[in-house]
């Protein structure tokens, strides 16, 4: 019993700091409560290794109290000051303030319990799986699991040097060290609890991302799509770094197209913490800033804002990303651990030249077999895929356009991680097995997004298209 | 006339659930006729494959040399090509209601594909969970713990109950440890021997422990005033330097 309330404490703080700085954020703007508390659980998150992290390198004892009892003041001010602005607008609006839904029928009303069902279901067992089994996979004993172990018992964060991969950012482990903190011992099965938890949380973020374009129905779909996913499924019970970063990343994406959709600069800063924090979870996380910089030009360019305002924008989305992903970049050049160390274990060496290209086709083939044939991933690409053909190009819709934009951003990007450093061996060559599934897992939720996206116009052709706030567009089709 | 007193969102729904039911009843029709087994060791033969866990790769092993994703993708090819062109013949022909109504069959189409295969992967993932919990049901922590990593654990808990304090210690090895099973048994060894025993790193404390592991000459490394505090079948050996 005790055990399980200092378990809800070490989600509960990270998740009161987070809403604190949601709350902040969205003061202009009051955001869905649910989606805020599940928003609040990633940015509580990563605030808290943030600081963990500066706490651990100035010298501070890494404790409950170093940790917690500042963080939580500054929070705290950060609300007072949300609660006494007044906002400008009371809510975001949505497409369903436009559009009339009819009343569900019984059948759609089961339908929707059925899923629901099925998805309460699918977490239970990860939940279960998580806190059942003590940690037993590579990656948690060679490096996660491993150097959470020593920040906990050492109280702070020794040389990277003499840590096994000293290049590898520290948020997952930082993570399992402040669960380890709360419940006050090592357990090598209760710190996975940030990770149901991490799942459970994109999964309520992703249901209302695309409630706000779709319905409930199409809504749950899109979890049950996700769940399908056995790769996701797993990683949401094991000691693994690549769901933090798929949760990061897939929200930062989502983020972005709600403030493509509504303008609001709230969802751009939210944006903007995520990426940053992607990059504090995997070294892969910096390299995405670059799509995300692509994601805002071209959203920038769709929605014709001024000089000034995407200057202003600009800043929003740079200013709290680059902090956050340099810091930890810059703390290793000056402690001389950019370099991981030799030979395979160098993962940031770079092997250039045009002959690099003839490997393409390879991994192409390694993608198509990852995506399509293994037992990772149900059959969503093909679904995906097929939806892409179905598509009708002349309804406009941005919000899929940006999504199958990211996905071939993601895959471009790992093609040429392939392709033009030492990591070939470990996506398409003959280690292709251990690491290509994880790579896909960091965008796959986008998979299911686009397939909602799509489809939900395809079915409700006849009603407004509700793609893309625009009033004077709504005025036009009123 | 008589008027059925049904809704048209409730007959579209039972429409969809009839033809979805039909559509699995064929599915699994069509693979028993070509694998030649019992409509039952089809199911089975789909709760043993569709969830295998593995946190690097979901492996779908063949039903008789038969791809289960292959054979789905095969099903949703032809039928889906087939009404994509009725779909496009329709536009051409600007019959554009018959068109659309063509592309939602598709997509309800695939949407029958991925609920079977779901439907059946969490039938396995069922089985994994009822495995794993007459597994796991009344052991502790530890008893898990031995349960799966079996002499690696055992070594490493009879080496902290030996030793007081904190050490560093020397980790020595005849096999190659870029290789299983060195490469992963020693790491499992290094974390659960971690705080008490260090390995790999410097924690400030006396470096006076050797850890030998598979050693084919023990005796090389121990010296007289050696004491040894655990030897495991002179495969798993805990010393302390005097």
């Amino acid at each position: 019993m005790a055990l399980s309330i200092l378990l809800l404490i070490s989600v509960l703080i990270p998740v009161f700091c987070g809403y604190c700085l949601i709350s902040f954020i969205f003061t202009k703007n009051k955001l869905d409560i649910v989606l805020n508390l599940a928003l609040s659980y990633g940015m509580g998150m990563g605030i808290l290794t943030i600081w963990m992290f500066i706490i651990g390198i100035s010298g501070l004892e890494l404790n409950f109290a170093n940790t917690t009892f500042p963080l939580v003041c500054f929070s705290f001010i950060f609300l007072l000051i949300a609660k006494h602005s007044t906002p400008l607008s009371e809510n975001i609006q949505t497409p369903k303030d436009i559009v009339t839904t009819p009343k569900p029928s019984i059948m759609l009303i089961s339908f929707n319990s059925f899923l629901i069902i099925f998805i309460t279901v699918n977490i239970l067992q990860i939940f279960w799986g998580a806190i059942s089994w003590p940690i037993d996979s590579w990656d948690a004993f060679a490096t996660i699991a491993f150097k959470a172990k020593i920040f906990f018992y050492e109280k702070s964060i020794p040389s990277l040097k003499i840590l096994p991969h000293p290049t590898y950012p520290l948020h997952t482990s930082l993570a399992e060290t402040w669960t380890a903190i709360n419940i006050g011992r090592w357990s090598d099965q209760y710190i996975k609890i940030i990770f149901p938890c991490t799942f459970l949380s994109f999964l309520i973020v992703q249901y209302k991302f695309l409630k706000n374009y779709t319905d409930t129905t199409w809504s749950l779909l899109g979890c049950v799509l996700l769940i399908s996913s056995n790769l996701a499924f797993y990683h949401a019970t094991i000691s693994y770094r690549d769901l933090f970063l798929m949760y990061y990343n897939c929200i930062t994406i989502m983020m972005l197209i709600l403030w493509s959709s509504s303008k609001k600069t709230s969802f751009l800063i939210t944006a903007a913490f995520f990426a940053g924090f992607a990059s504090f979870t995997k070294l892969e996380g910096s390299s995405f800033i670059v799509i995300y910089i692509i994601l805002f030009i071209m959203i920038s360019f769709f929605n014709k804002t001024s000089f000034k305002e995407n200057i202003k924008n600009t800043l929003a989305l740079l200013i709290p990303s680059l902090t956050i992903c340099l810091s930890f970049h810059i703390y290793k050049f000056f402690t001389n651990n950019l370099i991981d160390g030799t030979a395979d274990c160098d993962k940031t060496a770079l092997v250039l030249g045009l002959g690099q290209l003839l490997k393409l086709p390879k991994v192409i083939h390694a993608f198509y077999l990852n995506m399509f044939l293994s037992g990772n991933w149900n059959i969503v690409w093909m679904i995906a895929c097929v939806s892409i053909l179905l598509w009708d190009y002349k309804k406009k819709n941005r919000e899929a356009f940006l999504v199958l934009v990211s996905i071939f951003l993601f895959i471009g990007l790992y093609s040429a991680i392939a392709l033009f450093t030492s990591n070939y061996p470990w996506i398409a060559g003959d280690k292709k097995v251990t690491t290509l599934s994880r790579l896909i897992l960091h965008f796959y939720p986008l998979a299911p997004i686009l397939i909602i996206l799509i489809n939900h116009l395809n079915f409700s052709s006849d009603r407004l298209d509700t793609s893309s706030i625009n009033p004077k567009k709504q005025a036009l089709n009123k | 006339m008589i008027q059925l007193p049904i809704k048209k969102d409730t007959l579209f729904c039972l429409k969809t659930l009839i033809c979805f039911l039909l559509y699995s009843l064929l599915y699994i029709f069509i693979l028993k006729s070509i694998l030649d087994i019992p409509y039952v060791a089809v199911i089975e033969a789909h709760k043993e494959r569709l969830c295998t866990p593995n946190s690097d790769l979901f492996t779908l092993k063949n039903i008789k040399d038969f791809h289960i994703y292959s054979f789905t993708y095969f099903f949703m090819v032809l039928i889906v090509t087939s009404l994509y062109i009725f779909a496009i013949i329709n536009y051409i022909g600007k019959n554009f209601s018959t068109a659309r109504s063509i592309k939602r069959t598709i997509l309800l189409f695939m949407f029958f594909c991925f609920f079977l295969l779901t439907f059946l992967q969490q039938s396995s993932r069922y089985n994994v969970l009822t495995k794993d919990f007459a597994v796991t049901k009344k052991r502790s922590e530890s008893d898990k713990k031995s349960m799966l990593f079996k002499e690696e654990y055992e070594f490493a808990i009879r080496a902290k109950n030996k030793l007081s304090g904190r050490h560093q210690a020397e980790f020595l090895t005849d096999l190659k440890c870029d290789e299983d099973p060195c490469i992963i048994n020693s790491r499992i060894i290094k974390y659960f021997l971690y705080p008490e025993v260090t390995i790999g790193f410097d924690n400030k404390t006396k470096k006076d422990v050797n850890v030998l592991y598979f050693v084919n000459d023990p005796q090389k490394y121990i010296n007289d005033k050696d004491e040894i505090l655990v030897n495991m079948n002179n495969e798993y050996i805990l010393t302390l330097r005097k």
